[in-house]
């Protein structure tokens, strides 16, 4: 094993958030309903990512980085105390694929439908331009982002992958 | 009930609870596919829900998921889980059909026969659970998915999610001949944490 590539690999789980710089992949590994956020800064070459599980805000003494409002602007923030700068910041939104086909047949919206709507609006409310977006289906995502330039590598359960 | 206040003979008292029950679940299971089912001593263990795809195997793995809601006096989630070797295996056994993973898609066969799966072992784990405790326990409508753990994995936590950082997961491994294996997950609501534990006369 290739220990200086395993070492820039940093896995981001559910209900957390990693910011990075350089030659550093962020990962997260079966994304289904949740929503991933990328936002990096293309000339600072700083970005970073964050695992999503619910929409709004939380409740007291539950963890910020659950929640799309919250963890959204901590992303933001993080990226600005690592050197980015807020209006050169561009977002792209992975996920929130109805995972149980049947499960979205009740009156309300699919869970993951409600995540990327959610994360799309707190990117708006803060100005930052949403420039590529993987999201919905039924499939689960494993998401590789290179906070560095941008980009990202998505692959699924059938081992096809995309770039966005 | 807070799940980091749980005590160390309430957990041992939910092994023995979910041993019994699963007990049922894996004779049910024997009768279905016509050969033998073992279980492992089942685990309870309280992690945080960012841990919880790790317990089932890796959030990248390819697992079948069968999903069901537990509804009645007590509430939570149930999730079967089966790696993709063993559901071919499995639905071999059932259905003598070849070609049950169509490209990393399961046939609509495979997909019912799995629910129906999920509909027995749930039933048979919940009854006897139920008789224990004297609650009334109810599996809701199966749901299949076959895809990878976390993605399975993170709808589940989703209830849970909003109301803590931590899930209490119930976990027995079954295993056969031929080559068969799989996990089963009760992951009860907080409040419902409380039901279970007060029937068993758990509380102080």
């Amino acid at each position: 094993m290739n220990e200086s590539t395993e070492m820039h690999r940093i896995k981001v789980r559910i209900s957390e958030m990693k910011v990075a710089k350089g030659d550093a992949v962020l990962v997260s590994y079966g994304l289904g309903s949740c929503a991933g956020v990328a936002i990096f800064d293309p000339e600072h070459e700083v970005g970073g990512m964050a695992h999503i599980l619910l929409p709004g805000k939380p409740r007291e003494g539950d963890s910020p980085l659950k929640f799309s409002e919250t963890a959204v602007r901590i992303l933001v923030d993080e990226i600005v105390a690592m050197g980015g700068a807020k209006e050169n910041m561009l977002a792209k939104v992975v996920g929130g694929a109805n995972m149980f086909s049947w499960l979205g047949s009740e009156n309300k919206k699919p869970i993951g439908d409600r995540n990327i709507e959610a994360v799309i609006q707190q990117l708006d409310e803060l100005g930052i331009k949403i420039v590529a977006k993987d999201v919905g289906g039924t499939k689960g995502r494993t998401v590789e982002f290179h906070p560095c330039t941008g980009e990202i590598k998505v692959r699924n359960a059938h081992g096809e992958t995309s770039t966005i | 009930m807070n799940f980091g206040a749980i005590k160390p003979h309430q957990l041992d008292a939910l092994r023995e609870i979910s041993n019994i029950g699963m007990g049922h679940a894996a004779t049910a299971m024997s009768q279905l596919i016509g050969s033998q089912i073992d279980l492992k001593v089942p685990r309870v263990t309280v992690s945080p829900i960012v841990e919880v795809p790790e317990i089932v195997g890796g959030a990248e793995s390819i697992i079948a998921g069968v999903y069901l809601q537990l509804y009645g006096d007590a509430r939570g989630n149930v999730l079967l889980s089966f790696p993709r070797a063993s559901v071919i295996q499995l639905l071999g056994l059932l259905l003598r059909e070849e070609n049950v993973d169509k490209g990393g898609v399961l046939s609509e066969t495979a997909a019912s026969a799995l629910k129906e799966i999920g509909n027995i072992l749930a039933g048979a784990y919940m009854s006897a659970m139920g008789d224990l405790l004297s609650l009334t326990l109810i599996p809701g409508v199966p749901a299949v998915a076959f895809d990878m753990a976390g993605a399975i994995i993170d709808y589940i936590l989703i209830d849970l999610g909003s109301v803590g950082d931590l899930a209490l997961v119930i976990e027995t491994e079954f295993f056969g001949k031929p080559e068969v294996t799989g996990h089963f997950f009760l992951l009860p609501d907080p409040a419902s944490l409380e039901v279970m534990l007060e029937a068993g006369n758990l509380l102080p």
